[in-house]
């Protein structure tokens, strides 16, 4: 009993400590189909099945990442009765509502539209980007090598860009 | 959007964090779930789901042949036996698909790979419901066939109808997967 009393303490102090980034993830990845509670909780679901299985043979951070990732990547609409009953929608918004706020947070969605129509392994490279990961953090979560990465992130630029210019 | 437009995004987006009121409340609830073993992941979801799919097809398909078509409507035993082996060709298919599902841990596997193995999923689910659809026909047209020469028209335009409705939605559903698989596949390569 103890034991799972341990291992949960320790696995409330790990979405603690990452519950941003987890958060993030989930929101580049969300759609009308899968909102952000919905990859939370598949996320939360993943890390807790694969907290035992975790030796440390790469960056806690690198785990957590590949997690999210692979969670949202492969996400399939789950039963409603299994849902949180809070939702984490505006777990992303920002505190106060001055008009500068309002403005960034318009700018979040016109990011998350535009990265709405990439594929999934280049919403994985802009997850990671957005957060400031070297490229060999990058390329650890992702497998692609470091040079592959550049050059995808490079293209990723380059269709966000595009796509802003249709947007305005 | 220039590159400074997406430098600055980034920038924001580095000094955004959470609520973290609404998280710790969700928080404590979902490790509550998950030590209490409510909550599973969407692999386990599917592994379950066609689990049953299987245990259905090995068990009510075979069981209704010899029931109902033989023992209450004296359909001839070939028709039986087909309807049987349909469940039993049926369960095996989905039998295969569950330790597909298994073979791979993906959420350990590095992104690109764990979306070629989610891509080829994809594409086997839709080749599954393809062979299923044909087999479906196979199986369901002699069976409506019976039910015309036992004097059961409503049964027969009632077959036909759900047979053609559910063909339509099963190729449609059947070439969306395809499409959304081969495109992450053609990604990955890109």
């Amino acid at each position: 009993m103890s034991g799972t009393r341990d291992r949960q303490k320790r696995f409330e102090e790990l979405l603690d400590t990452y519950k941003s980034l987890i958060v993030k993830v989930c929101y580049i990845y969300s759609s009308p189909q899968a909102t952000v509670d919905d990859l939370y909780q598949e996320v939360a679901a993943n890390l807790w099945t694969g907290l035992d299985r975790f030796r440390g043979d790469s960056k806690v951070s690198t785990w957590i990442y590949r997690t999210a990732i692979n969670t949202c990547i492969t996400w399939v609409r789950r039963n409603k009765h299994a849902s949180l009953n809070t939702s984490l929608e505006g777990a992303m918004t920002i505190a106060d509502d001055s008009a500068e706020s309002l403005e960034r947070e318009q700018r979040f969605r016109m990011l998350h539209d535009m990265i709405s129509h990439l594929m999934p392994i280049e919403k994985a490279i802009v997850t990671m980007w957005l957060d400031d990961k070297p490229y060999s953090d990058i390329a650890a979560v992702t497998g692609l090598s470091v040079a592959n990465v550049a050059t995808r992130l490079h293209r990723i630029k380059e269709k966000l860009s595009k796509r802003a210019k249709t947007q305005e | 959007m220039s590159d400074n437009n997406l430098d600055e995004i980034r920038r924001e987006w580095q000094a955004l964090s959470a609520d973290v009121s609404k998280l710790a409340e969700a928080n404590k609830m979902l490790v509550a779930k998950l030590a209490a073993e409510k909550a599973t992941s969407k692999q386990q979801i599917l592994r379950r789901q066609y689990t049953i799919f299987a245990v259905i097809s090995f068990l009510v398909l075979p069981v209704l042949a010899f029931v109902a078509l033989y023992g209450y409507l004296d359909a001839p035993l070939w028709l039986c036996l087909l309807y049987a082996a349909g469940g039993i060709v049926f369960g095996a298919l989905d039998v295969w698909f569950v330790s597909m599902i298994g073979s791979v841990d993906y959420i350990d596997l590095p992104t690109s790979e764990a979306v070629a193995h989610a891509s080829r999923m994809i594409l086997w689910q839709a080749r599954l419901r393809a062979v299923g659809i044909a087999a479906a026909a196979v199986i369901i047209l002699p069976l409506l066939w019976f039910m015309y020469r036992i004097d059961q028209p409503g049964v027969l335009v009632g077959g036909i109808a759900g047979l053609v409705i559910g063909g339509v939605l099963g190729t449609l559903k059947y070439r969306s997967l395809r499409r959304t698989a081969r495109r992450m596949l053609a990604d990955l390569e890109s």
